[in-house]
């Protein structure tokens, strides 16, 4: 069973390396592979879902419901991509994008119902259920953190610069705000 | 047990090891001189085993080597996944508001970035 879907779950393992390399501190040490790490993760997953032979039920019925989700996700995606470039948060408002984003965000919808009219509402209740096991996660690993971070000794105070260090700074600081360089 | 019940337990469980498993994949794949990643990766991942031992006796099996600990935990990965993919409709249409306000507030005032714009 692990085997049949190994594709998929290298897919799943990629798009996280992807995404933690994105978000991972501090900010000048981020690597900056992680949009092809990300893509080849998603291909990984799309690609696997056009070869379902001889699958289990469990695994029929997860593939059935990816291909049910991605084309609304990845429209909603597109159209909220585009209301956010036209919305005016920083520059002036860019009409093309805001409309187009909205129109397709209204398609993405009509394809949410069109794809997902198998749903009940008990199903996205239980479903609902989620947030609870993933709010324990996140709680669990923000008290794991707090108690190894609690735990580190407070470093001493940070030894006086030496004469070197010193002409170092001095320099930047006359370059920056253009005093006058012996 | 009720079976919606049962449902339920398995979709909290399932959002827990999802959630775990992501976050070891993300201590581990980031890892840089400033973090300490062992501890937390170490509790994570009894929890992780502490929950299949769980799903298994709920299940009606009993616990030996060899249970089907890979299944259940691909199983328990689905039903997570499943779950996300079920729910996201919801915050999406949360979203909406924010969205909404984005598009028709007016901009900030700045000399800064009138002067970007006229250039």
């Amino acid at each position: 069973m692990i085997v049949d879907f190994m594709l998929v779950w290298l897919g799943f393992f990629l798009m996280l390396v992807g995404v933690s390399w994105a978000r991972m501190g501090p900010a000048f040490q981020r690597n900056r592979y992680y949009k092809p790490i990300f893509i080849v993760g998603l291909l990984c997953v799309i690609g696997d879902l056009s070869q379902s032979q001889d699958q289990s039920k469990h695994i029929e019925e997860f593939q059935s419901l990816i291909i049910d989700f991605l084309p609304w996700f990845l429209t909603a995606f597109l159209g909220y991509y585009l209301v956010l470039l036209g919305a005016p948060t920083y520059m002036k408002v860019r009409y093309p994008p805001l409309i187009a984003g909205w129109i397709i965000i209204f398609i993405s919808f009509y394809l949410y119902f069109e794809y997902n009219n198998h749903l009940s509402v008990m199903d996205i209740l239980v479903s609902l259920s989620t947030i609870v096991g993933i709010s324990f996660s996140l709680i669990y690993f923000f008290f794991l953190v707090r108690f190894v971070e609690n735990r580190i000794p407070p470093e001493g105070p940070a030894p006086e610069l030496t004469d070197s260090e010193k002409e170092f700074v001095r320099k930047i600081i006359s370059k920056n705000i253009g005093g006058d360089e012996k | 047990m009720n079976d919606v019940l049962v449902q339920v337990l398995f979709s909290i469980i399932g959002g827990f090891i999802l959630l775990n498993i992501s976050l070891i994949i993300f201590q581990v794949v980031s890892y840089h001189p400033y973090s300490r990643p062992i501890v937390p990766i170490f509790f994570q991942s009894i929890s992780v085993f502490l929950s299949l031992v769980i799903i298994i006796l709920i299940d009606g099996q009993e616990i030996s080597l060899s249970s089907q600990w890979a299944s259940e935990l691909e199983s328990s990965l689905i039903l997570g996944i499943t779950n996300i993919m079920r729910i996201l409709p919801l915050f999406y249409v949360l979203m909406l508001y924010f969205l909404f306000r984005a598009s028709t507030r007016a901009p900030l005032e700045s000399p800064l970035l009138e002067l970007l714009e006229s250039e």
